[in-house]
């Protein structure tokens, strides 16, 4: 998890991925950070994030990416 | 037929086509006539709160039914629509309110120096009610500010005419069968949006609506659920699509009319991506402003694209070119102005602020910091912005012809060319290449020496993953000269 949230740090800093449960819903993402942080999650876990699981419960926390990508890795 | 406003237009069309679909979002979908029945009950409901004519309504924009509903329900009741960006704060809507002097704002930010409606709770709040009296073409309808990233938010003036003109370019532009129907997966504040959106309801046609494409999936339920025929998009929100669906937009080649892009140019290597994708498709590349909106249109998938290029003035645009002492004259590729729109659909200038309108606004016409010509084949030509031009010695060079050039050298995908200070000629042209590959600069330098006068060589080539952006998708040059 700390390594996902250094991550989304790098795509989009001064967020408390911590906390933060509506990153899509709230606006604190946008769609252009969404794309960037599917392109840092295949190169760091050798993951492809097909387009069904492009939705804003897979993006709306930083546990909630976690699970995504676990699910993927399982794959 | 020739509207007065857009209400005008789906009055007609809740009369002629009532049980046609004319807007649908991720939620709900309308018939002109729902849609219209429910734009009365909403004006009837805000005259009821006391909005009178010419009150200002400010509203945080959705992708929704309801959102554009509230915009022409003001506008029936005689005020003016005030649209801001979705994720507006606090202090964004304040300003606004303030410099507005609005009589309401519509959206989920708690105010205090005006009332304030819950979007959400508006539809429950409204029953379908009789139509009132539809605004006069000359009066105010709408007043969309720019989000001010380049300097002082701008508030532009517009009137149901000049929607209407705009609604008409659009229209005629991109030659819109009467069932057309368009996916807009853009936030409607935005100009692009919102007047492709008044293009399909004077066109009598069915409007989607989208927030962004980056939920691939969403926008391809659309296409399927509804046979979208055609959509309308910044050239970012085509790369996010290609980007995570791969050539899958290719499958809806015999679906497509046409795709029409806007806010920005679309770069080289998406132009060439959907060529190959929609062999088929009209693809248009739309050239305009806020202050003149859908005034030129270049199908560039035909013939007429060329480099420069943005092809011909729309059905109410007229475009004449200044000199450097702001007077008229016809500019030729020898020697280029700055592009002048006029027609109607032009502005009727920037809100509370005199001095700012005589400064780009003279007999009707919008004069831009655009640099082009008409060409001998009668199509207009830009080469640059005039803050973009590089100053060498006292030659003028349009970054455009060293970046057409450089683009056409194998393996370079796109580039910018900017001015970098030199102590003996003021400044001098620097070269930024993006490509996937790397590029022998050398061998780009003796291609370009074939080609260009010796004063317009670039004096460095650099070698960069990405152009930068900004967010609508243009270069960002300012950044690249800093770099």
């Amino acid at each position: 998890m700390e390594e996902l949230i250094d991550i989304l740090l790098t795509v989009k800093p001064n967020i408390d991925y911590t906390k933060e449960k509506a990153l899509v819903d709230d606006g604190i993402i946008d769609s252009l950070d969404i794309v960037s942080i599917i392109s840092e999650l295949s190169d760091a876990y050798g993951i492809t994030v097909p387009s069904t699981e492009i939705k804003p419960e897979n993006f709306n926390s930083a546990s909630a990416i976690y699970g995504m990508v676990q699910r993927l890795k399982e794959d | 037929m020739k509207f007065k406003s857009i209400l005008e237009a789906l009055k007609f069309f809740s009369m002629k086509t009532p049980g046609k679909l004319c807007l649908a979002d991720m939620d709900e979908k309308v018939t002109y006539s729902q849609y219209y029945g429910r734009i009365c009950g909403t004006a009837d409901f805000l005259l009821k709160k006391g909005i009178k004519a010419g009150d200002k309504v400010v509203m945080s924009a959705q992708q929704t039914v309801g959102y554009l509903t509230a915009c022409h329900a003001v506008q029936m009741a005689g005020g003016i629509f005030v649209p801001l960006e979705k994720n507006a704060g606090t202090d964004r809507v304040n300003e606004i309110i303030e410099r507005t002097g609005a009589a309401l704002y519509i959206g989920p930010e708690a105010v205090d120096i005006c009332p304030r409606l819950d979007a959400a709770a508006l539809p429950k709040l409204c029953r379908d009610g009789e139509p009132c009296a539809l605004p006069e073409a000359d009066g105010d309808s709408m007043i969309l500010f720019t989000t001010g990233t380049t300097g002082a938010s701008k508030g532009i003036l517009l009137t149901h005419s000049s929607e209407v003109a705009v609604a008409e370019n659009v229209k005629y532009g991109v030659e819109m069968k009467e069932n057309n129907v368009e996916i807009i997966p853009m936030p409607m504040n935005h100009s692009f949006a919102i007047r492709r959106y008044f293009a399909d309801m004077i066109n009598g046609s069915t409007a989607l609506l989208l927030d962004g494409t980056v939920f691939v999936e969403n926008f391809f339920h659309m296409m399927d659920e509804y046979k979208a025929t055609s959509f309308a998009m910044a050239p970012a929100a085509l790369a996010i699509i290609l980007k995570l669906s791969g050539d899958r937009l290719g499958r809806y080649g015999k679906q497509l009319d046409y795709i029409q892009f806007g806010s920005a140019p679309i770069p080289e290597t998406e132009k060439k991506k959907l060529l190959e994708l929609l062999p088929e498709c009209r693809l248009y590349n739309i050239y305009g402003t806020t202050e003149a909106g859908c005034a030129c249109v270049l199908n560039f998938n035909s013939k007429e694209n060329r480099p420069g290029c943005i092809g011909r003035p729309t059905v109410n645009s007229k475009f004449t070119f200044s000199d450097e002492n702001g007077r008229i004259f016809e500019a030729k590729e020898n020697r280029p102005g700055c592009l002048v729109c006029s027609g109607g659909m032009t502005m009727k200038g920037y809100f509370n602020d005199p001095c700012l309108t005589k400064s780009v606004m003279k007999d009707g016409g919008v004069y831009s910091n655009d640099i082009g010509y008409v060409g001998g084949d009668g199509l207009i030509y830009l080469i640059g912005r005039a803050d973009d031009v590089i100053n060498t010695g006292g030659n003028k060079i349009a970054p455009g012809e060293i970046e057409e050039l450089a683009n056409s050298f194998p393996g370079v995908a796109e580039s910018a060319c900017v001015p970098v200070g030199d102590p003996l000629l003021g400044s001098v042209p620097k070269l930024f290449i993006a490509a996937d590959k790397e590029v022998d600069t050398t061998l780009l330098y003796s291609y370009l020496s074939e080609k260009l006068e010796k004063y317009k060589l670039p004096k460095s080539i650099v070698q960069i993953d990405k152009l930068p952006r900004t967010y609508n998708g243009k270069i960002w040059r300012s950044k690249l000269k800093e770099a």
